[in-house]
């Protein structure tokens, strides 16, 4: 199965932003941020656009799949 | 002045969703832990009676569980109703969508072990009263919450970013 790999963490600090502060923004919950950081959950499309939107980035740019054999 | 006291308690009467479950699973345990032995006392003190006076010490240890029965029931309607839950997001209904399954498989397994129990048991000796029935379903109330819990369990990692900022 491939693996989520996220960037969350490294935009989350060059925006100076607090965990609970990206989960108010994009109305999720503290625990959904810091389970997407460590890649332990997919988000949803919308998810991963509003947290694109809020950085100013693509969804590409922030997750992507490693590929495994 | 009232302004800053009514949003204090707003603060007071909101819970996150966590610790909702957490209290409603604990409750809803212990609940039907004093059913099922509140059922014990109470079969000893109709056989106490019939064989000639009660012992007031089991009525009193009775007396205790009713009471403490009503106020864990009390205790679980004010939570699931006067305090204002967090809003739900999709990673919590993914976690309750899989303890859902996992509670209809559970319930499914025991539903068929007592079924086939009951239909196979030749001479009869399960016997059920309404007290054990209700305990039952309190227990199976809580394994749901824990279930909820298990699945939504976030190891809380709070980053050197979050520690400075708070």
């Amino acid at each position: 199965m491939a693996e989520l790999i996220t960037k969350l963490k490294e935009y989350r600090a060059k925006f100076d932003m607090k965990q609970g502060e990206l989960a108010e923004k994009v109305g999720v919950r503290r625990e959904t941020i810091i389970r997407l950081e460590k890649g332990q959950y997919n988000p949803s499309l919308k998810l991963a656009m509003d947290i694109a939107k809020v950085f100013g980035t693509t969804v590409e740019e922030l997750f992507e799949f490693s590929e495994e054999n | 002045m009232k302004k800053e006291k009514l949003d204090k308690n707003q603060e007071i009467q909101s819970i996150t969703l966590y610790k909702y479950h957490k209290k409603m699973a604990l409750f809803g345990f212990f609940c039907g832990l004093a059913w099922l032995i509140y059922s014990v006392i109470d079969k000893k003190i109709f056989s106490g009676q019939t064989q000639g006076g009660y012992k007031v010490l089991d009525v009193v240890i009775s007396l205790i569980f009713i009471v403490s029965i009503l106020v864990m029931i009390l205790a679980m309607i004010i939570y699931s109703s006067n305090y204002k839950r967090e809003d739900m997001d999709e990673m919590y209904i993914q976690n309750v969508a899989k303890a859902d399954h996992t509670f209809i498989l559970l319930m499914a397994v025991i539903g068929s072990v007592i079924v086939t129990t009951c239909i196979f048991n030749d001479e009869k000796t399960i016997q059920i009263n309404s007290e054990v029935v209700t305990g039952m379903a309190f227990i199976v109330k809580s394994v749901y919450h824990f279930m909820i819990l298990y699945y939504d369990k976030t190891e809380n990692d709070i980053d050197k970013l979050d520690y400075e900022q708070e």
